[in-house]
């Protein structure tokens, strides 16, 4: 009897570790194995990588920060999105709504836990000082609007 | 599908450590 219980006190916290791994990699932008198709997933969000073969590493580690951007919305981690989004963050949706990053946020939290979204002609470019990222995202079930967060005050971004 | 949006992000480099200063987001009207 006694050695049953060890067995499952250790199989419990087996798994409990292994979900604390899981969720400390894909805070820290890891990657998780990629899908059959060779495309990963970061949090809610099916991501097709660009061809890596020429880019450097700087523009690797913000390709790495946009993957984990994906996870961290998916999570509401908006402590770690702090360390991303710039405070004077200045954002324009894709129906020409200014955003700033606390507004953002804010429409993060009301998104709807149901969609699952694509991103794909992802392109990263370091242009000396400044690097852009540039991309397609595409939102599959949930409510129909083609953006992140409520219907009618969502972001696209 | 809707057709989604296409957007663009700007990070810059501050105090070592990179930020998404800028983004702006267009909605795909077309199929291309």
């Amino acid at each position: 009897m006694m050695r049953a219980l060890r067995i499952l006190a250790l199989a419990f916290v087996w798994l409990a570790l292994g979900s604390i791994s899981d969720a400390c990699a894909e805070s820290q932008g890891e990657s998780k194995p990629p899908l059959p198709d060779g495309r990963i997933l970061a949090g809610r969000t099916t991501i097709t990588l660009p061809d890596t073969s020429t880019y450097s590493p700087l523009e690797r580690q913000v390709l790495a920060l946009e993957r984990a951007r994906s996870a961290a919305i998916a999570k509401g981690d908006t402590v770690w999105l702090a360390t991303l989004y710039a405070p004077d963050f200045s954002g324009i949706a894709a129906f020409g709504l200014r955003i700033d990053r606390s507004d953002l946020f804010k429409v993060f939290g009301r998104d709807d836990p149901e969609r699952r979204f694509t991103i794909d002609e992802l392109a990263v470019r370091d242009y000396g000082g400044s690097v852009l990222v540039t991309g397609r995202l595409q939102t599959l079930g949930g409510t129909a609007s083609p953006c992140r967060g409520a219907p009618g005050i969502s972001t696209c971004m | 599908m809707p057709g989604g949006t296409r957007y663009l992000h700007v990070y810059v480099k501050r105090a070592d450590r990179w930020w998404l200063v800028r983004a702006q987001a267009t909605q795909i009207m077309t199929k291309n």
